[in-house]
């Protein structure tokens, strides 16, 4: 710590002496839970002052990514992101845009954020209220915000039980509207849930909603029929309230009865008409769909040959390689010229209860630099809270969330063959990356899209069409999917 | 700390009218682009497009020359339109021949047919049939359309919440065989890689 600050030190005084005119000054990060202090050198250049970015990403321990369709800079915080570009005065933070006064910019190769981006921009990143006292130069990074961390339910034979877990425990109050609503009122919290109205369906609570209303955030828990009585009460570590609602009178009275844990995955929604989520121990079957197909040819590779062409040749192999190395059974979506939509192939591969999913493409774009293979898992941003909940009832599908449970692990699929081409090939050219990709979205297994190269570069293109490179594609795939056969059957053991 | 309290007022009285100078010009300042200086910073006249009376100042997405990501670029449209017709005016530049080392990623004569914006704010686009089929397929360069025009909408409209992209009137399950079109893209497209 005490050395990297030096360092810092160090820089800022090579760049004073490099750069005319600029004013080096420091200030004060205090986090107020006590935790920490924390001194930043600035620079001040035409009268605006400048903190590098590697002290900002340090001092509020962000990390740092590469947005490669906006070609930005993301910090990110929890799940959050915020976008630096150099030379604008427009950050993206959660996907929307927010301009300050002053652009990032790069002093003598070292890229230099605003003071203004870290006051009014960060603090929309970071869950903590900020105040900037230019006085006294201090930077005071306030106590964490509430938070609702999750939203889950369990259903018992005479009563059903809602738990709320936050972030800190906070005071809470219940306001009867029987027989149809109970309201617990919250202080302002903030929430992203991702089954929120939480769609319960028992006897006594039909469905649980948070709300932000008038400062305050509400859970309104709309009660069934048979609603009797009901019971609350707070508990730490985590710290969650809990409530019980009964079908017989005097639940509120009886001994509390002893915690069982939420049953976590049991709350479906209705409209889920799926079959059911499964954990995958290992691999039993694989599911391979070859990109393209029929009317849709995909990218055309020459005069008489289609993306919809090499996705068959190379799945077809892929098919081969994987029973004779794994022993385990191998679907393709579709084994000659036919035409299928993306959510058909999904369909197929949820029906044959295949355990992991893999979609063949080969990736073309605008210019002839970008290359590379590349493995996709699916980005499922949150369903936008614009649209009112009848039209997104409307509009929700079954398929819509499938993915999301399956997410972690269609990652980690993706990481074990970029790996596996990395090694094989000794080069960093594999990546793994998100899109929002409709095949992938309504699986229910670890899914990945492989993109096998770019047609627009000419090397990729040479290799595209080679059996040496089809022959390592092959081979890094099925050892991706054996190092992750093992994965699963370590954690099923432990 | 008491012989500091008189001047205590003085300064109450010079943020008050910092800020009310703050405020007047931000409500006179055209456009909210104000300090803006964007990648080519150049302003492409367009046909269409009348430029005489106030005008707004917008950022396309539009495609870089070398690194096949977006970027943006500054382009003015008249203020006193509607929120449809300025709609339409920024898809119009989007569409537009970009200038020297910028592509756009919309396929060559692709019309923007018509444009409906609903009560929740979801933008509906209809496109002319070549978006889809002069496109030249693969996934990167899909996101590429398909960001192009959401970026540059959600960016620009505060009061566009969502975008959906139609074909000859009709709903679209992709563009070009990857991206989920099913639906109004409520958030950025972004595309996350570890550095
Ligand atoms: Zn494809």
């Amino acid at each position: 710590m005490v050395y990297t600050r030096l360092k810092l030190g160090i820089v800022l005084i090579l760049l004073l002496g490099f750069v005319p005119s600029s004013q080096a000054n420091t200030l004060e990060l205090v986090f107020e839970d006590g935790r920490s202090r924390n001194t930043l050198y600035t620079l001040s250049e035409g009268g605006v002052e400048y903190i590098p970015l590697n002290q900002v990403v340090q001092a509020f321990n962000l990390s740092r990514n590469w947005d490669s369709l906006n070609g930005m800079i993301l910090l990110s915080y929890r799940g959050r992101t915020a976008s630096i570009t150099p030379d604008q005065p427009i950050a993206i933070v959660e996907r929307r845009s927010y301009s300050f006064k002053n652009s990032p910019k790069y002093i003598e190769g070292i890229l230099m954020i605003p003071l203004d981006y870290v006051i009014n921009i960060l603090p929309l990143l970071y869950d903590k209220e900020m105040s900037w006292d230019s006085s006294r130069r201090v930077l005071r990074i306030g106590s964490s915000r509430i938070e609702i961390a999750s939203l889950q339910h369990a259903v018992y034979t005479d009563y059903t039980r809602i738990v709320i877990q936050t972030n800190k425990s906070i005071a809470y109050k219940v306001v009867e509207k029987l027989p149809a609503l109970l309201i617990l009122d919250l202080p302002e919290a903030s929430f992203i849930l991702p089954n929120n109205p939480l769609q319960v369906g028992s006897n006594v609570v039909k469905t649980v909603k948070v709300i932000n209303s008038y400062g305050t955030t509400q859970v309104l828990i709309n009660l069934g029929e048979q609603f009797a009585s009901y019971n609350h009460f707070a508990l730490n570590d985590p710290p969650r309230i809990v409530i019980d609602v009964y079908s017989t009178p005097g639940g509120g009275n009886t001994a509390r009865k002893e915690e069982k844990p939420p049953l976590v995955g049991e709350s479906l929604n209705p409209l889920d008409i799926l079959p059911k989520a499964r954990t995958p121990t290992t691999v039993r079957a694989v599911i391979i769909d070859p990109g393209h197909g029929g009317r849709d040819n995909g990218i055309a590779l020459g005069p008489d040959l289609w993306e919809k062409d090499i996705t068959l040749t190379v799945a077809q192999k892929l098919s081969e390689s994987i029973r004779r190395r794994l022993g385990v059974r191998v679907i393709l979506t579709r084994n000659a010229n036919e035409n299928l939509s993306p959510v058909e192939r999904t369909t197929l591969a949820n029906s044959t209860k295949a355990d992991l999913f893999i979609s063949l493409h080969v990736n073309n774009s605008f210019s002839p630099n970008t290359r590379g293979f590349e493995v996709y898992t699916l980005d499922a941003p949150g369903t936008s809270d614009n649209t009112n909940p009848e039209a997104l009832l409307v509009k929700a599908s079954a398929l819509d969330h499938a993915q999301e449970t399956y997410l972690d692990k269609s990652e980690r699929l993706a990481n074990y063959i970029v790996t596996a081409y990395n090694e094989e090939t000794k080069s960093k050219d594999a990546r793994s990356k998100r899109a929002p990709l409709l095949v992938l979205k309504g699986a229910i297994m670890p899914a990945v899209q492989i993109e096998m190269g770019y047609f627009s570069n000419p090397v990729d293109k040479e290799k595209i069409t080679q059996e040496d490179f089809q022959k390592l594609i092959v081979k890094v795939i099925t050892d991706g999917i054996i190092n992750f056969k093992r994965y699963l059957e370590q954690v099923s053991l432990n | 700390m008491v012989e500091r309290r008189w001047f205590l007022p003085i300064v109450l009285v010079i943020i008050g009218i910092f800020s009310l100078g703050l405020a007047l010009y931000f409500l006179y300042s055209p456009g909210h682009f104000g300090s803006l200086s964007l990648t080519g910073n150049e302003t492409t006249q367009n046909i269409d497009i009348r430029l005489s009376g106030p005008t707004k100042k917008i950022a396309v997405f539009l495609v870089t020359g070398d690194g096949g990501s977006l970027t943006t670029l500054e382009k003015e449209i008249p203020s006193d339109l509607t929120l449809i017709e300025q709609v339409k005016a920024v898809i119009q530049n989007l569409i537009s021949k970009p200038p020297e080392g910028l592509m756009t990623p919309i396929p060559d004569g692709t019309r923007l047919q018509s444009l409906f914006i609903d009560s929740s704010g979801n933008a509906y686009l209809d496109f002319s049939r070549e978006i889809q089929q002069s496109h030249i397929g693969g996934l990167t360069a899909e996101l590429l359309t398909v960001g192009s025009i959401v970026n540059t909408l959600l960016f620009n409209f505060k009061e566009i919440k969502g975008v959906q992209l139609l074909v000859e009137g009709s709903e679209i399950e992709t563009l070009a065989g990857h991206i989920d079109c099913t639906k109004p893209f409520s958030q950025m497209l972004m595309l996350e890689n570890k550095t």
